[in-house]
Parts: structure tokens; C-alpha cells; sequence
């Protein structure tokens, strides 16, 4: 992230960014995972592609192999935190640094060190607060620990009758960051002893569109977000229709009796345990102004949010010797894998071409902020592009003989005037070299005699 | 790999901004992947006053494989060859992606104050060093002064 907290008054920051900061790309985690073996951490997808090329853990050497490492959700947690909040984080702490006149309250000395906590708490607290307000806003929540899922009718424009049968949730208890249980409408004993739903709207209206939310059960997420479980609320509303029907699961009647999923066109949303990255996600997107950049990423991750969808288990690795080529490209239809552009026959190709969709796709799945299928694709793309490239230079390498070498000006020089130009130029050279092999040669002979 | 290009960028940032002691590295202007690079050699070593100029290129594959470092300043050393190859097990089989330029340039800084004549790859020099390692202190010394003199 490159904030220089050393600079600062607080040079204590720059351990929080090296904390975050992947040891092999050198940016903020992106899907962290932990060695369970030396817990090490990086990024999924560094870590699987290290590991693609050598069994060993990156930092300390031992040992390691790609089963061997799990994913860290709350890490990814602190990481988009710590990445979305450093800047400002930053200008508050240079703020303190250099009082601005106008702000101070009479004297412009340094602040002490309790009053520097309670002006980042207020910025803090003004940060997580308020938030824009969105339709689901006025939200009823309906928690039941028992169930996991909690029912929320969202309140619409045409039924304001709702918000007066329910007193208000407001939108940043949802969110979790401020999580009063208290604020919630049913008694805590309720929430704590039985399966509890508000379905308010079963007998009012049948145009409600509501969701139903689900406590997360990343307990270090909740950790995070204040030590009590959140709740999600869940859109359906970037969904396509069929995906929508996928989502809307009956559920278990002995477990789930009270919990009333409504079937309208508006689409009410069961988000299972499984599908639990997804309502995250959509719990961050309502969560603009603390995670700006999350909602570009999470509008794309719509498509593929499906919960049953066959295609987000972990890919397998592939025993290329055992397999022949028209066998690759069915295993490639079989897993969906968009077919190769470049060099499309070559079974070399097709198994570095495999595995790196494999990286792609396994780490992405460690992901609480999944990309979509098209994304990996545009990357897969983007590495097969460099990839002949890279081939191309290492033939031209190979040809002017000198595989070590990796001088440009060479290269450049070698494409210009052909070989044999390039030959005559350097043949004093070369012949230097094996007049001296020759006489090393003789020299150990000698030796050998002797 | 855009991702990891960042990286060459972040890395190449740091190594302007705030040099090793004694090493510098700049790339290229039309090539960021290709570095031209130069080493202090180490008080209380042969190659004490000497500046030996090195090249150092990123494939694209880095930092999953090895950067290709090559000293381009005659050099003598038991773990250097003629054409200025390093032997040196960081830039091969120990290579990892936690293994950063400037660390890389650390150690083959650090190789230059402790040669290695059992793992040698210039073996005429190895056997010198072997030998008669006062002579070859001396060669190495000579070859800086003659070759290695700073500007």
C-alpha cells in the first residue's frame, strides 16, 4: 500500500501494511491462505502458482504441498479494512501531526496521546455509521441462532404499512458493525431459544420482496465486525430469474417450520451455509462508503453466485503423462475450461494451460470476494499472451546460442541484421572461447599424465 | 501478469528511493525488466575499491523463477566464470518467490567477501584458490584494480 507511517507520528503503521502485504507479489493479500505447516501466509493464487513449480513454502523452505493450506477469511477482512481505510487513516494521523489552525480549540500543541484516540474513535464511528440509505433500509430483522437463517422482509415503496407493524432496523445494525441485538424488534430470549421469522408480509402482501439473511458463521469475521454475530442482508435483485428459482430451496420443514420463503416474482433469497460467500459479499456491497472499490468486483460476481452451481468445487490436478490430447480437451469441456487460443494442440501447452486455470479458479475459490467466471478467463487469456511471448523470446534466445544471456540490445540486434551477420561479428569471440576450452582440456589432460 | 508486474514496479521504487549500501540498481528505460546494476566490492575483501558492473533481467515468469544476474566486470572468483555466471544457489535450486532484487544483490554481494572454491564454477580459478590462496587473493586484487576501478 505504500503509506510511509514511518514518517508519522505513528510509525507503528508500517507494521499493520508489511502485516497485510503478500511476501511473493508484495501487494495487500488478495484471498490469504496460511501454511498449516510453517503459517506462512500469501495470497492464494501466489502460493498455488509457487507451489505449481516447487513443493516448498516460499519463506522458510519447508515442506509444503497445496493441501496443506486454508484459507484465512478474517485476514482477507483486515486486509480490505486496513486497504480501503490506510489513506484516510493516513490524513487523519498527518492531521494530528500539523493541527490545521482553524480546527484547533485554542493551541496548536500536539495533541495528546488520549485525545489523538478519541479524535480517530470519532472518525471511526463517523466512518462505520451512517451510510447511504438504499431501499432495504428500513429492513426488519428476525434473527434465529437455531436456523442460521434469518428472515428479513424488506420493507418496498408500495407497502408502507410494514414499517409500522415492525419497529425500524436501521441499516448500519445490519451491517453489523454496530450490532445492538437490542434494536431488533423480537426479544432476545426469542432469538436465542427457537426458530424464529417475522413474516410479516405472508398475509399483507404478496408483492413483498424480501430476504432472508444468514448469521455468518465466520466467527473471526464477527470478531471483526464487533464480537457479536452479523446478520446479511441478501439482494436478489441482480440475479437472473433462473438463478433466483436455484436459490429459493425449501428447506427441511422439522428445522425450518416457521421460516416462510415467498415465492413471488421479486424473488425472496435463501442463502444456505454454503452459499455464504455470496452474502457477504452482498452484505459489503450495501456497505459503500467503507468499501468503495468491492462494488465493482461484487456486480460481476453475480452471475456465478449460484449455491449448487457444479462448477465451484476445487479443480483436481491432472496426471498429463496418463492423458492424451482429445482426453485434455474433454476433461477442459467437462470442467468448463474456455478453450485455449494459441498453440491450442501442443499437450505441453494444454497442461501449463490447465494448471494455471487451476490456480486461477482454486484460489479464487478461497476468495470471499470471488471474480467472475469471465474475469478468469480474461486472465487466463492475458497469461497465454504472455506465455508466447515468452516463447517466442526463448526461441530467439536459443537460436543465437547464448541462453544465459538476456541482453536486449543483443536480442534486438540479433532480429535486425539475421545470424549470420551476428556470427561474424562475435566469431572472434567465440573462437577466443574455444581456443581456450581446448587448452583447459589439454591442461587437465597434462594433469591427468602427470 | 499484471499482478506481478506491480511488484517489479514496488520493488524497483524501493531500490531507487532507498539503496542497499553499496549497490545500486537502475532499470532500463525501455526495458523496466532489464536492470543495470553495480557492486561495491567489500571492505576487507579482494575486491575492496572495486565497482563491478552487473546485469540483471526479470523474466516474465518472476517471481516464481529466478532473476538471470550476470557480472559483466572481469571479475576472479572461484564462483564466477569468464562469461561473469554466478554459482550461487539462490539464483537456482533454493530460489524462492520471498527472495526480493535486493536481497538477491545481497548475497551475491556476500558472495564476493566469502568465495566458495568447493562448488566452484570457474575451475582453473577454484584450483588456484584451493592451491594457493594467497596467490589467488592476490590475482583477485590485481583483476580489481585493473578491470574494477571505480570512476
Amino acid at each position: 500500500m505504500n503509506i510511509p507511517w514511518e514518517k508519522t507520528v505513528f510509525p507503528e503503521g508500517c507494521q499493520l501494511d508489511s502485516l497485510v502485504t503478500c511476501t511473493i507479489c508484495k501487494e495487500p493479500f488478495s484471498a490469504p491462505v496460511v501454511s498449516s505447516i510453517c503459517h506462512h501466509s500469501y495470497c492464494s493464487f501466489c502460493i498455488r502458482n509457487s507451489l505449481s513449480t516447487k513443493n516448498s513454502c516460499p519463506v522458510c523452505n519447508v515442506e509444503l504441498l497445496e493441501s496443506q493450506i486454508v484459507k484465512v477469511p478474517v485476514l482477507e477482512e483486515i486486509t480490505r479494512w486496513y486497504t480501503f481505510n490506510s489513506s484516510r487513516l493516513y490524513a487523519l494521523v498527518k492531521k494530528l501531526e500539523n493541527p490545521d489552525p482553524k480546527d484547533s480549540t485554542g493551541d496548536n500543541a500536539q495533541p495528546k496521546d488520549d485525545e489523538i484516540k478519541e479524535l480517530v474513535e470519532v472518525k471511526f464511528a463517523s466512518e462505520l455509521g451512517p451510510r447511504k440509505t438504499s431501499p432495504s433500509d428500513d429492513s426488519l430483522i428476525s434473527p434465529s441462532s437455531n436456523s442460521k437463517y434469518f428472515y428479513i422482509p424488506r420493507k418496498l415503496t408500495e407497502q408502507p404499512d410494514t414499517k409500522k407493524q415492525k419497529p425500524k432496523r436501521s441499516r448500519k445494525t445490519i451491517s453489523g458493525f454496530i450490532t445492538k441485538k437490542s434494536t431488533t424488534s423480537v426479544p432476545k430470549k426469542e432469538i436465542e431459544n427457537q426458530v424464529v421469522v417475522i413474516s410479516d408480509n405472508e398475509s399483507v402482501n404478496e408483492n413483498f420482496s424480501d430476504g432472508v439473511v444468514e448469521i455468518s458463521d465466520y466467527g473471526s469475521t464477527s470478531e471483526y465486525f464487533g464480537k457479536k454475530k452479523e446478520y446479511h442482508d441478501v439482494d436478489g435483485g441482480g440475479l437472473k430469474d433462473d438463478e433466483k428459482d436455484k436459490k429459493i430451496e425449501t428447506l427441511d420443514e422439522e428445522k425450518h417450520d416457521s421460516l416462510i420463503v415467498n415465492n413471488n416474482d421479486e424473488s425472496n433469497l435463501l442463502i444456505n451455509s454454503s452459499n455464504k460467500k455470496n452474502s457477504l459479499q452482498n452484505f459489503l456491497k450495501k456497505t459503500p462508503s467503507v468499501l468503495p472499490s468491492s462494488s465493482s468486483v461484487l456486480s460481476t460476481t453475480r452471475d456465478n453466485s449460484s449455491s449448487d452451481d457444479p462448477g465451484s468445487k476445487k479443480l483436481p490436478k491432472l496426471n498429463f503423462s496418463m492423458l492424451s490430447v482429445p482426453k485434455i480437451k474433454e476433461k477442459f469441456k467437462k470442467y468448463n475450461i474456455p478453450t485455449p487460443t494459441h498453440n491450442g494442440n501442443s499437450k505441453h501447452h494444454l497442461a501449463a494451460y490447465y494448471n494455471q486455470y487451476l490456480v486461477l479458479w482454486n484460489s479464487n475459490l478461497d476468495s470471499n470476494y470471488p471474480i467472475s467466471k469471465a474475469q478468469i478467463s480474461a486472465r487466463l487469456r492475458e497469461w497465454e499472451r504472455i506465455q508466447n511471448l515468452d516463447q517466442h523470446n526463448q526461441r530467439l534466445r536459443q537460436d543465437f546460442g547464448e541462453g544465459n544471456s538476456t541482453n536486449n540490445q543483443q536480442r534486438k540486434e540479433y532480429n535486425r541484421t539475421g545470424s549470420r551477420n551476428w556470427m561474424n561479428k562475435y566469431k572472434d569471440e567465440f573462437n577466443e572461447l574455444v581456443r581456450r576450452a581446448k587448452e583447459s582440456k589439454a591442461r587437465s589432460k597434462a594433469g591427468e599424465v602427470e | 501478469m499484471a499482478a506481478l508486474s506491480k511488484r517489479i514496479i514496488r520493488e524497483t521504487e524501493r531500490l531507487v528511493s532507498d539503496p542497499v549500501p553499496g549497490i545500486t540498481a537502475m532499470p532500463h528505460e525501455d526495458n523496466l525488466r532489464y536492470f543495470d546494476v553495480t557492486i561495491e566490492g567489500a571492505d576487507q575483501s579482494p575486491y575492496e575499491g572495486g565497482l563491478f558492473k552487473l546485469e540483471l533481467f526479470l523474466p516474465e515468469d518472476y517471481p516464481m523463477v529466478a532473476p538471470k544476474v550476470r557480472f559483466l566486470t572481469k571479475i576472479y572468483h572461484p564462483n564466477i566464470d569468464r562469461l561473469g555466471r554466478i554459482c550461487l544457489d539462490t539464483l537456482k535450486k533454493n530460489w524462492t518467490p520471498a527472495i526480493q532484487i535486493r536481497t538477491l544483490l545481497l548475497s551475491i554481494q556476500s558472495l564476493l567477501t566469502s568465495p566458495n572454491p568447493d562448488d566452484p564454477l570457474a575451475n582453473d580459478v577454484a584450483e588456484c584458490w584451493k592451491k594457493d590462496e594467497a596467490g589467488a587473493i592476490q590475482t583477485a586484487k590485481e583483476w580489481t584494480a585493473k578491470y574494477a576501478k571505480k570512476e
